[in-house]
């Protein structure tokens, strides 16, 4: 566990040291590091745009050996994201037996930011929306932007 | 749900890394098998006194060279190469930055580096590895250094990206790296075995050998060497060799008689910590003894008998992780009534409870001879089966005091009658070379380990992929 937190802390301070563009990282609570919370702007030119997504990242016991788990707070729109109350990202690195103990927290965010403008229809979990993205754009576009002014208005 | 279904693996049973343990015990887990593994089983004490099993959790190779590495260089016993070794994991930093993994290296090498270190000051007396034993098994300094070896071999593979290319058709090293090498739990395979010797153990002037437990013909496991080579390219020899027990989808330790007797030569020498204990005795009907304290030593009596100790000796030991008490179910024993030939002599106190020999026998692993089975092996089955031993530790309230120079000589008396009956019973079991075996049981003698292709083996089975990676 020590092991953990150290490079939990490590890289917790190196991202508040260099922040990612469009994201802003805090821990809801500064007795655990393993738990961070993590608001992402809507990518300019795609559907999200204007919108602000809550995200929660949290961080195993067992990190960096094993995953960790990323999941959207605002309802959003997206292939690649559970439409449930749980709103988890599919995010291939993320899987067990992909994720990789030398890959760090920014690539992960980086990932689900470029996600956002670049939904991977083909990883999908909302296989409805995934169709809709491939084979009704504008459809799909209006959806997204509709979800985002309605849940996540900054 | 999908994903949670993918993700999902069992949590699979025993110590990350497992006590030193005879090789008698697999003869007894294989009694029931195919003709072919009771044979290469039979014939494993002669050479291979000993082995040590690792959790099978998708890291068992790549744990098991990284532990493998740790304690060779123990029985060596010498603290420069061993500190050399050491400056050879810092020096992997640079390598690391040059192939873009950066910031990594206080997270995975220093680690690695460090016990070395620690571990050269301790030389060329030891605890015979017991302290790197314990830390091996405490999950997150044990991922620590099984992934430095990873990690290293991975930047090394991409450093040499042109020897590999040659080996890996369908993609290239980077690609390779990322899949096969970088993500935990994922199996050792060929080319990562290969590129591991290459990087790290190798150049430590260890050869590997992987010895093939599997249906392939022959009375003896089939081993398949990976040597250190001189500037000609021929090999080195005379050096130490970390061999490895395979098992289609699991790999664990395998030691050669005189290696375990290495070992403890080293640890002898160190009265402070090298102190054998004698034994409490607690004979039952179902022939239950326990062994209580730091029995390392009887290392070197491959033919020690519980009876032999009955020594009204206190146990002594100065290190508090071996003061454990450690349960065993052993197998039911059909094979000849011969007790086990090398009753444990571990670093904790251990009590067996055998079954009785005319105990039915648990369904055996291995059909006999099924065709299609070929040399399908599944770890999980084995280690699940009532058949296999499952450990459980106990504390336990020892008394220990440091032992007299008479209770000293009695062990070296004691050391020199265990050797003279190992060889009397090493000769007793023998299996009858003279005696014919019926070639009709060896049903895959087309299997040629020293050829084998990783993932050949799973695209036979036809299994999923998530499957194959929780294999190990």
């Amino acid at each position: 566990m020590a092991t953990a937190q150290k490079r939990i802390t490590k890289e917790y301070a190196d991202i508040q040291k260099k922040p990612l563009d469009g994201m802003r990282i805090s821990l809801p609570s500064e007795a655990d590091i393993h738990q961070w919370q993590i608001l992402i702007d809507g990518p300019k030119g795609s559907p999200y745009e204007g919108g602000v997504f809550n995200l929660h990242l949290s961080l195993p016991m067992e990190y960096p050996f094993k995953p960790p788990t990323l999941s959207f707070k605002t309802k959003i729109y997206h292939p690649n994201v559970t439409n449930d109350d749980k709103g988890s990202m599919c995010l291939g690195m993320l899987r067990a037996d992909e994720w990789k103990p030398s890959s760090k927290i920014d690539a992960v965010l980086s990932f689900a930011q470029g996600l956002l403008s670049e939904p991977q229809p083909d990883d999908a979990v909302e296989g409805g929306i995934a169709r809709e993205y491939k084979e009704n754009k504008k459809e799909f576009v209006k959806n997204a932007k509709a979800w985002t002014k309605q849940y996540a208005k900054k | 749900m999908e994903r949670l279904s993918n993700d999902w693996r069992p949590d699979a049973p025993g110590p990350l890394v497992g006590r030193q343990q005879s090789t008698s015990a697999l003869i007894a887990e294989y009694a029931q098998a195919d003709p072919v593994y009771v044979n290469k089983t039979k014939a494993l004490p002669q050479i291979y006194s000993h082995y040590r099993t690792l959790k099978g959790d998708g890291n068992c190779g790549w744990r098991a060279l990284a532990f493998g590495y740790f304690e060779t260089l123990l029985r060596l016993g010498d603290a420069s190469r061993m500190l050399e070794e050491a400056a050879r994991f810092r020096a992997f930093e640079a390598l690391m930055h040059a192939v873009g993994i950066p910031d990594l290296y206080e997270d995975f090498i220093e680690p690695t580096a460090d016990l070395l270190e620690q571990q050269a000051a301790t030389l060329p007396n030891h605890d015979g590895g017991a302290a790197v034993l314990a830390i091996f098994n405490e999950d997150a300094p044990s991922s620590q250094l099984t992934y430095s070896f990873k990690l290293i071999t991975s930047a090394w593979m991409k450093s040499n990206a042109e020897s590999y290319a040659g080996f890996l058709p369908d993609m290239d090293v980077h690609t390779y790296c990322a899949r096969n090498i970088e993500p935990f739990s994922i199996e050792l395979d060929h080319v990562g075995l290969q590129a591991l010797a290459t990087a790290i153990i190798n150049e430590a002037g260890m050869a590997i050998e992987v010895l093939y437990l599997d249906r392939s013909a022959g009375e003896e496991v089939t081993p398949h060497r990976l040597p250190v080579l001189d500037a000609d390219g021929n090999e080195k020899k005379g050096g130490p060799t970390i061999r490895l027990l395979y098992r289609p989808g699991h790999y664990d330790l395998l030691y050669k008689t005189e290696d375990v007797a290495e070992m403890s030569r080293h640890t002898l020498s160190h009265p402070e910590i090298r102190l054998v204990s004698a034994p409490q005795i607690a004979v039952s009907n179902h022939a239950q003894f326990s062994h209580i304290g730091d029995m390392d030593i009887l290392a070197d009596i491959p033919g020690f008998s519980s009876s032999m100790f009955q020594m009204p000796f206190t146990p002594t030991s100065t290190e508090p992780y071996q003061s454990k008490v450690e349960t065993f179910s052993s197998a039911p024993c059909t094979m000849t009534p011969t007790p086990p030939l090398y009753p444990s002599y571990q670093s904790k106190a251990e009590t067996f409870s055998s079954t009785p020999r005319t105990a039915t026998p648990a369904t055996p692993i291995y059909p006999s001879v099924d065709p299609a089975v070929k040399e399908e092996y599944s770890p999980k089955a084995a280690t699940a089966s009532p058949i296999s031993p499952a450990p459980k530790e106990l504390p336990i309230q020892a008394d220990f005091k440091p032992r007299t120079k008479q209770q000293r000589k009695y062990d070296r008396r004691f050391k020199a009658q265990g050797e003279q009956i190992q060889s009397d019973v090493l000769k007793d079991c023998s299996p009858d070379r003279s005696k014919k075996e019926d070639p009709a049981h060896f049903t895959n003698q087309a299997f040629q380990p020293q050829i084998w292709q990783p993932g050949r083996v799973y695209e036979k089975a036809g299994e999923p992929e998530a499957s194959r990676r929780a294999s190990s």
